[in-house]
């Protein structure tokens, strides 16, 4: 950004006329003044004895547009010399005219004539103005003016003089004139310029949508009076390819001269877009739009700023979920100098809390509630509130929650303040608190920014300036806390830039999958090479790692303009890079925040027979949460680091290789080692090296039981006998296992011992159990597993024992119950069954406690019956 | 549940045994004399008779009365008191007793038609037991 400064020539000058009201007026009796000071308005009584007075001021600025540069802001200086009547309501008024540069009594201008002029700028009730007094006044018309090179030759008077209101009293004023000693004091043409830049007006409108795509407005062209329609609202997927929702409509003044963000874009929950600006001819009217993420327009609604200086030129805005059905959207409004008589204007940012609702229906109250910046921001001294936006697009709010929001933008003088907002319920009203940021040096540059990342509803990295990430804590129920804070010469990367202040060739995003913030920048010695590098907040540090984006942004001999980063949450870590090319136009670069895999943890693998297959494993490490494993390569090499075997790239998530029998041969020391890929492909370093040795294992065989599921197992537990050929036994692993739900009942673990034997216990009464028995030798190479089934049985008591006799009318029947054996219960009561030989049906006849007697009378004599009983546990 | 090794038994009686089968062992009693008893079957077919048939048709339902008659002898001695009196209890029992006889007879039924006839050496008593339902067993 440049700010200029025309000083008027000396040729300004002033005319006034004299005699009745009407010849004043008509400038009659004219004459022309040349001193230090010159008057405007009129007067009654004074100079002239019972006559009236009008006078008119003329000065001339000479000035030359800079090529590719654009206007955006414009405003006149006065020092004012003396003014009357400080009760004579009336504004001054500044209008083109072009004298020619040498000033006669012709140049007066009658009300009529005043009228038909072009008014530049009004600066209201000047009666209130004062000796000394500075003040500004500009306008868009006079921005629009700067555009074409050359003298702006103007006329000064006031709006009762143009009203024909008569006066009673002096209503005159005068200011400094370029005859004044000095410059200090000589009115001044105050215009600032940027270099043109696609992204100019649309700088912060980039937010990614839920399905991966990114919604971006986008300008047309560079130029600087693009004209209505030149917006488009586009989104760009992941390829970095554009389509075209929309064109921004007539309803928005895409045309008018702005800083970086003179249009806002944010989404909502359901992808719904919606764009705001200022309205078309309406400098003080924001208008809003929605578009479903469908790409289907909603109504065009607009809302009138509460109180303003001048026309509001740039925007940052950001969607809550609260408020109604469809949320609510804080709105920021930033102003240039405008009407004011003072040269801390109080009004030049407003904040509006628009409602979702009627933006997306058309129906409806728009505003849901509106507050002045300076009720938002800190640091407010001088009663300067808002500092004039021509000098300062530094601006950015962004939601943390469905209620709670971060803004950033400058405050009085300097340094920018940043401030933590609730919405009320229902989105109607805000609160905040805010704090002075030390973010070094920094400028008011209408060709720079300042971004809010919100971490969290209590922590934001704040960027800009040359001191330029600060991440800040605000404390439950009191101020904010500095958690930390970094200069770019404390990045410690070679090539960033030395200050972020007067650059808009940056910007940053937060990846809260890795809790990172991602800055990028222009190499600072290669001007088509952008990078990137994070801060780790976890520790606030800086990585100091650079990752070049790309080498080639922009053809060789163009400029690169403005970098504009996905604002707001991003998807996965997808984040996508917009620059404006002077010559290319807008570029986008799909970028993914992915740091590479970190060296996976190798998990120690024992010595084995490699006689037989052995598996590797290993933990997949990656700073990026969500991150998997893609490919796997396993690298065996002797001990003495000869390359033994390579498996290669292998497409898996799963941190094991399993290696054939026979791969490596036996009686060797080896170290083998991994390496990894991420699902985004980036290869990750190779672990450090794990060692074993490979020995003949051996293998062992069951004895007893001789064979899977032995009959007549009664017993919870089991003498396990082994034995071993092959090797040596020094250790043994016995693992009891139930195969129905494949847990284990017992692991011994290795124990140092040359039994043969061991008492498994734990099993389950008709269930099927796997016992396994693994040895291993002196040098901890394990032997094959023998293995046995094992199914026993005692859920059921012992056999009884039936004893029939007949008696003297009945027959006996007596219960042998034998004491348990294995693991068999002991019998409750047993049951007595009875039968006519041989066929006749079992009836149950009695139940009676073991080991006693039941007396049944009712057999019929000569008839054979049959009888058995049942030991039953209850 | 574990099951025994079946057996097969037969028991002998001598005379009629009559008990209550809710109390088996205490009210077990044998009458050792006298022919024992006929049976008696009456399956109470419908006969009706048509116009144009010589003879009726029979109908057989599912219900049938089964009896037997009992004629037991018991003489003087230091057990006729006692049989006579035992005979009269079950009676008095109201309730459905077991009768069993040497030849496999076994009826849970009632008693009724009780006849005391006075003999030279004794007594005769005539019972008559109507078959009843009942289950055995639990």
């Amino acid at each position: 950004m440049t700010v200029n400064i025309s000083y008027a020539d000396t040729g300004d000058g002033g005319v006034y006329g004299y005699g009745t009201y009407a010849e004043a007026l008509a400038g009659t009796n004219r004459l022309t003044t040349d001193t230090d000071i010159v008057t405007f308005g009129q007067s009654y009584d004074v100079p002239i004895t019972s006559g009236y007075v009008v006078d008119q001021a003329f000065f001339s600025f000479g000035y030359t547009l800079a090529s590719s540069t654009e206007v955006v802001d414009a405003h006149f200086e006065f020092n004012i010399a003396e003014l009357h009547s400080a009760t004579v309501a009336r504004d001054m008024e500044v209008y083109e005219y072009d004298w020619g540069g040498s000033l006669d009594t012709s140049d007066f201008r009658t009300p009529s004539q005043v009228s038909a002029l072009t008014r530049l700028a009004v600066v209201s009730d000047i009666q209130n103005s004062y000796t000394d007094n500075l003040i500004q006044a500009g306008s868009p018309a006079l921005t629009e003016r700067m555009f074409t090179t050359g003298a702006i030759r103007c006329m000064v008077s006031t709006s009762r003089a143009r009203q024909q209101s008569t006066p009673t009293v002096d209503e005159r004023g005068s200011f400094y004139a370029a005859n004044h000693t000095g410059t200090d004091k000589d009115p001044r043409l105050v215009w600032t310029t940027i270099p043109i830049s696609y992204l100019a007006r649309v700088a912060g409108a980039q937010v990614a949508l839920s399905d991966g795509r990114t919604a971006v407005l986008e300008a047309t062209a560079a130029e600087t009076s693009l004209g209505t329609g030149h917006i488009l609202l586009r989104t760009v997927d992941t390829a970095g390819a554009a389509t075209t929702v929309s064109t921004v409509g007539t309803s928005f003044a895409d045309s008018w001269r702005g800083g970086l963000q003179g249009m806002g874009l944010c989404r909502d929950s359901s992808d719904r877009m919606y764009v705001v600006g200022r309205a078309a001819g309406m400098a003080t009217t924001l208008a809003v739009q929605s578009w479903s993420s469908a790409g289907t327009a909603g109504p065009v609604v607009s809302a009138p700023m509460a109180t303003y200086d001048g026309s509001f030129d740039h925007f940052a805005v950001t969607w809550h979920a609260t408020g109604g059905t469809y949320g609510t959207l804080v709105v920021v409004a930033l102003s240039g100098p405008g009407t004011g008589t003072s040269p801390y204007p109080t009004n030049h940012g407003q904040v509006l809390l628009i409602s979702c609702d009627a933006v997306v229906t058309g129906t409806g109250t728009v505003t849901r509630g509106t507050t002045a910046l300076k009720n938002v921001i800190s640091n407010v001294v001088n009663g300067f509130n808002g500092w004039t936006n021509s000098l300062c697009t530094g601006l950015d709010v962004a939601a943390a929650s469905a209620t709670v929001g971060w803004l950033v933008t400058y405050a009085a003088e300097y340094p920018p303040s940043l401030s933590r907002y609730t919405l009320a319920s229902g989105g109607t009203s805000i609160t905040a608190s805010s704090t002075s940021l030390s973010l070094g040096y920094v400028t008011r540059n209408a060709d720079s920014k300042l971004r809010v990342v919100p971490i969290s509803d209590t922590q934001v990295m704040v960027a800009g300036g040359s001191y330029p990430f600060v991440s800040i804590q605000k404390q439950p129920g009191s101020g904010f806390v500095t958690l930390g804070r970094v200069s770019t010469t404390d990045v410690g990367a070679a090539t960033v830039p030395v200050t972020l202040a007067d650059t808009p060739m940056w910007d940053i995003v937060y990846d809260s999958g890795s809790n990172r913030v991602w800055w990028y920048y222009v190499d600072s010695g290669a001007s088509h090479t952008v990078k990137r590098t994070y801060f780790d907040l976890s520790t606030m540090l800086p990585s100091g790692v650079e990752t070049v984006v790309s080498s080639s942004v922009g053809a060789g001999g163009t400029a690169n303009r403005a970098m504009r980063a996905t604002r707001g949450a991003l998807v996965g870590s997808f984040a996508l890079l917009t620059v404006a090319n002077n010559a290319g136009g807008t570029l986008y670069y799909p970028d993914v925040l992915n740091q590479a895999p970190l060296a996976p943890t190798l998990t120690p693998k024992a010595n084995f027979d490699a006689d037989a297959a052995a598996t590797f494993m290993w933990t997949f490490n990656d700073a990026n949460v969500g991150d998997t494993q893609s490919y796997y390569e396993l690298d065996i090499d002797t001990a003495g680091g000869s390359g033994v075997y390579d498996s290669g790239w292998v497409s898996s998530s799963v941190g094991q290789h399993v290696l054939s029998a026979s791969t490596l041969t036996n009686g060797s020391a080896y170290q083998w080692r991994v390496r990894t890929q991420d699902n985004f492909g980036a290869t990750g370093a190779w672990s450090g090296f794990g060692t074993f040795s490979t020995a003949a294992g051996g293998n062992v065989t069951i004895t007893d039981p001789a064979s899977d599921n032995p009959a007549g197992v009664i017993t919870s537990y089991y003498d396990v006998v082994w034995e071993v050929t092959g090797t040596v036994q020094q250790d043994y692993r016995v693992v009891l296992v139930r195969n129905d739900t494949a847990s284990t009942i017992s692991d011994t673990g290795w124990v140092t011992s040359t039994d043969t034997d061991i008492t498994v216990t734990g099993m389950i009464t008709d269930v099927e159990h796997t016992v396994s028995v693994t040895v291993r030798n002196a040098s901890a190479v394990q032997s094959g597993t023998g293995t046995r089934l094992i199914t026993p049985s005692f859920a059921s008591p012992d056999i009884p024992v039936l004893i029939l006799s007949a008696g003297e009318g009945y027959i006996s029947v007596t219960v042998d119950n034998p004491s348990p054996s294995g693991s068999r219960p002991i019998p409750t009561r047993n049951g007595v069954y009875r039968q006519t030989y041989p066929d006749g049906g079992y009836i149950r006849l009695a139940t009676i406690d073991p080991d006693a007697t039941y007396l049944d009378y009712a057999a019929a004599g000569g008839v054979a019956y049959e009888y058995y009983v049942e030991a039953e546990v209850t | 549940m574990t099951s025994s090794v079946p057996a097969v038994i037969t028991l002998t009686l001598t005379g009629t045994w009559v008990h209550d089968p809710d109390d088996p062992s205490g009210t077990a009693h044998q009458y050792p004399y006298g022919p024992g008893g006929g049976t008696t079957l009456d399956l109470a077919p419908v006969l009706t008779l048509y116009a144009g048939r010589q003879y009726p048709v029979a109908d057989f339902g599912e219900h049938q009365q089964d009896q037997c008659k009992l004629s037991l002898d018991l003489p003087f001695g230091n057990t006729w008191s006692d049989d006579l009196a035992s005979l009269i209890d079950f009676h008095q029992l109201r309730k459905t007793v077991l009768v069993r006889d040497g030849r496999g007879r076994k009826f849970f039924g009632i008693l009724s038609d009780f006849s005391d006839t006075p003999q030279r050496w004794g007594s005769t008593v005539s019972v008559v037991v109507t078959r009843v339902t009942y289950v055995e067993g639990e």
